[in-house]
C-alpha cells in the first residue's frame, strides 16, 4: 500500500538529479570558454592597440616622406648649372613644413661640400658662419660627398634621415643627374616643435579611423610620446595625465625621432582589465541563470511533491472513509442476515442485535459528514474544521470516530 | 469441533461474526487487535483465522506476514472495507488465502470458509 511513495520520491531525486548534473557540465564547459576566451580577448585587445601605434609611426614617417619627396625634390640642373638662385625660388615656392632649416649642398666638380643655407626673409641661398649648425650639417653630408668624389651611383633615390646630433636632426634628399651619380644634397634640419605641436597630433587623430568601430568605443585609446631626454611632450588628452594612465604598449619611433617613445594606454581600463570584467559579467550571468533555473526546478519538484503527497494523503482518505463507512454497513448487513434467516433464539438476543443495528445505523450517520464536508460549512465551522482535520489527519480523524 | 479466531476491533462485527460462526458450529476465539490475534493464533490454534485489515498498532496485513513468516500455515481470510485491487494483491501476496470486502454477506463468508477449509483439508491428505 505504501510502495509507491519511496518511488515517487526516488523519481523527484532522479529528476533532480538529470537536471543538476548536465547544468553543471554545462556551467563547467562555459567556465572553460569564458576563462580561453578571456585570455584571448586581452591579447586582442592588446593587437589592436599595437596595431593603432603602427598607425601613428606609420603617418609619422608618411608625413616626412611626403614632405621630402615635394620639397627636397629638386631638379639636377640647379647643381649642374651651379643655378643656387633657382633652388632658393624652389623653396621659397614650395614652403617645405616642418623645417628649421632648409639648406642645399653641391657636390659638381670643384665644390667642397659646404652647405647653403636658406635665407626665407630674402629668399636666398647664403654660406653662413661656421657654426654648430653648419657643423652637424656637413657632417651628416659627408657620406654623400665621399660618394659624389668617388662618382658613385644611388639608385634607387631615397632619402636619409641623420639624428647623430639630437639638437640638429637632419633629413637629406640625394639629387641625382641622369646617369644616376649624385650631384648634390637638399636637405632641411627638422622642426622638434613643429614635430611635436603638428606632425604627431596630426597622425593620432588620422590614425582614430583606423581602429575598428567595435573597439574604439570601449579602448578609447590615449597617445603619449616622451622625448628622447624623457619628459612627457605629447599626450592626446592631457586631462588623463592627472589619472596617471599608465602606456600598456610602448616603443620608440622607428623613421624619425627614433630616439622619442610612444606609448598608448586605454583610457578606461587596460585590455586585461576589459577582459577580466568581461569574464566575471558573462560567468556571473552564466551563474545567475544556472541558479534561477535551479531554483525554478527545486520549487517545481517541491511541488510535484507536495501534489504527490497531497494524492496519497487523498488516497489515504478515501481508504479510511470507505473503512468507517463499510464497518458498520457490514455488521447490519450480518445482523440483519442472522435475523432473516431465523438464526436468533432468544428475544434477548434479537434486542442485542436490534441494539447493534440501531447503535451502527447512529454510526453511520455521524460519519455522513466524511463523505459531503462542504455540507458542513453552512452549519458552523466546527463541521468543516473536523473534515479538514480529518483529511489531513486521516489516522486522527478515523481515531476520532471510532470513538 | 472446528475453530475459527476472528480478529475484529470493531465490536459489533465480532458479535455478528462470533454468534454466526457459533450457530454453524465453529468453537470461536475474539482477538481486538493484532497482537491479541498473533497471541491466540499460537495459543488456541485455530482451524481458521478471520482477519481484519485495518486494526490498531499491527495491521492485519502485518499479522498475515508475521504468521506466515513464523511458518504458521493456518488458512485465513482477509476482511477488509479497501476493495481496491492492489489491496486484494498485497494481502493475498503476503501469505492470505482469500480475501472478502465489507459489507459481505453471512452466507457468502461462510461459504469461502468452507472452501478454503476444503482446499487446505485435501492439500493436507494427499490421494484421498
Amino acid at each position: 500500500m505504501k510502495l509507491g511513495r519511496p518511488l515517487h520520491r526516488q523519481t523527484l531525486w532522479i529528476g533532480l538529479v538529470a537536471v543538476l548534473v548536465p547544468l553543471l557540465i554545462l556551467l563547467g564547459l562555459q567556465y572553460r570558454w569564458l576563462v580561453k576566451l578571456d585570455s584571448t580577448s586581452a591579447l586582442a585587445q592588446q593587437a589592436t592597440l599595437s596595431n593603432y601605434l603602427e598607425a601613428v609611426t606609420s603617418e609619422v614617417q608618411y608625413f616626412y616622406s611626403g614632405v621630402a619627396e615635394r620639397g627636397l625634390n629638386l631638379p639636377a640642373s640647379v647643381f649642374t648649372q651651379n643655378r643656387l638662385d633657382k633652388a632658393a625660388h624652389y623653396f621659397k615656392k614650395k614652403g617645405v613644413a616642418g623645417a628649421k632649416r632648409l639648406f642645399v649642398v653641391n657636390f659638381v666638380e670643384g665644390k667642397d661640400g659646404y652647405p647653403f643655407f636658406f635665407e626665407p626673409s630674402c629668399a636666398s641661398l647664403a654660406l653662413p658662419p661656421w657654426s654648430p649648425e653648419v657643423r652637424a650639417t656637413y657632417v651628416a653630408a659627408a657620406p654623400w660627398r665621399i660618394l659624389a668624389q668617388k662618382g658613385g651611383v644611388v639608385e634607387p633615390v631615397t632619402f636619409k634621415i641623420d639624428e647623430r646630433d639630437p639638437e640638429y636632426r637632419i633629413l637629406l634628399y640625394p639629387i641625382t643627374d641622369e646617369s644616376s651619380k649624385v650631384v648634390g644634397l637638399a636637405g632641411m634640419i627638422l622642426d622638434e616643435a613643429f614635430f611635436e605641436e603638428v606632425v604627431l597630433p596630426a597622425a593620432v587623430a588620422k590614425s582614430l579611423p583606423k581602429l575598428s568601430p567595435g573597439s574604439r568605443g570601449h579602448l578609447d585609446p590615449i597617445v603619449s610620446a616622451w622625448d628622447a631626454k624623457g619628459r612627457l611632450a605629447f599626450m592626446s588628452d592631457w586631462s588623463a595625465k592627472r589619472k596617471g594612465a599608465h602606456p600598456e604598449i610602448q616603443k620608440h619611433l622607428p623613421f624619425v625621432f627614433s630616439d622619442w617613445t610612444i606609448g598608448i594606454a586605454s583610457r578606461h581600463a587596460t585590455a586585461a582589465q576589459v577582459a577580466r570584467k568581461n569574464f566575471l559579467l558573462n560567468i556571473g550571468l552564466s551563474v545567475a541563470l544556472a541558479l534561477a533555473l535551479l531554483g525554478g526546478i527545486v520549487l517545481a519538484l517541491r511541488t510535484a511533491s507536495r501534489e504527490m503527497k497531497l494524492s496519497e494523503m487523498k488516497s489515504d482518505f478515501v481508504s479510511n472513509v470507505s473503512h468507517e463507512l463499510r464497518t458498520p454497513l457490514a455488521s447490519i448487513r450480518v445482523f440483519g442476515e442472522l435475523l432473516r434467516l431465523g438464526r436468533v433464539e432468544s428475544p434477548e438476543k434479537a434486542r442485542e442485535y436490534g441494539e447493534y443495528i440501531e447503535t451502527e445505523s447512529r454510526r453511520l450517520g455521524r460519519r455522513e459528514h466524511l463523505l459531503h464536508p462542504s455540507a458542513h460549512r453552512s452549519a458552523g465551522g466546527r463541521g468543516r474544521r473536523r473534515a479538514r482535520r480529518s483529511f489531513r489527519r486521516p489516522e486522527r480523524g478515523l481515531r476520532c470516530a471510532k470513538c | 469441533m472446528r475453530k475459527v479466531l476472528i480478529v475484529e476491533d470493531d465490536p459489533a462485527m465480532s458479535v455478528a461474526l462470533r454468534d454466526g460462526f457459533e450457530y454453524e458450529g465453529f468453537s470461536v476465539a475474539l482477538a481486538q487487535d493484532g497482537e491479541a490475534g498473533l497471541r491466540l493464533a499460537t495459543a488456541e490454534l485455530p482451524d481458521l483465522i478471520l482477519l481484519d485489515v485495518m486494526l490498531p498498532r499491527i495491521t492485519g496485513l502485518d499479522v498475515c506476514k508475521k504468521l506466515r513468516g513464523d511458518g504458521n500455515r493456518v488458512p485465513i481470510i482477509m476482511l477488509t472495507a479497501r476493495g481496491q485491487e492492489i489491496d486484494k494483491v498485497l494481502g493475498l501476496k503476503l501469505g492470505a488465502d482469500d480475501y472478502v470486502t465489507k459489507p459481505f454477506g453471512f452466507m457468502e463468508l461462510m461459504a469461502r470458509v468452507e472452501a478454503v477449509l476444503r482446499r487446505c483439508t485435501s492439500s493436507e491428505t494427499p490421494g484421498t
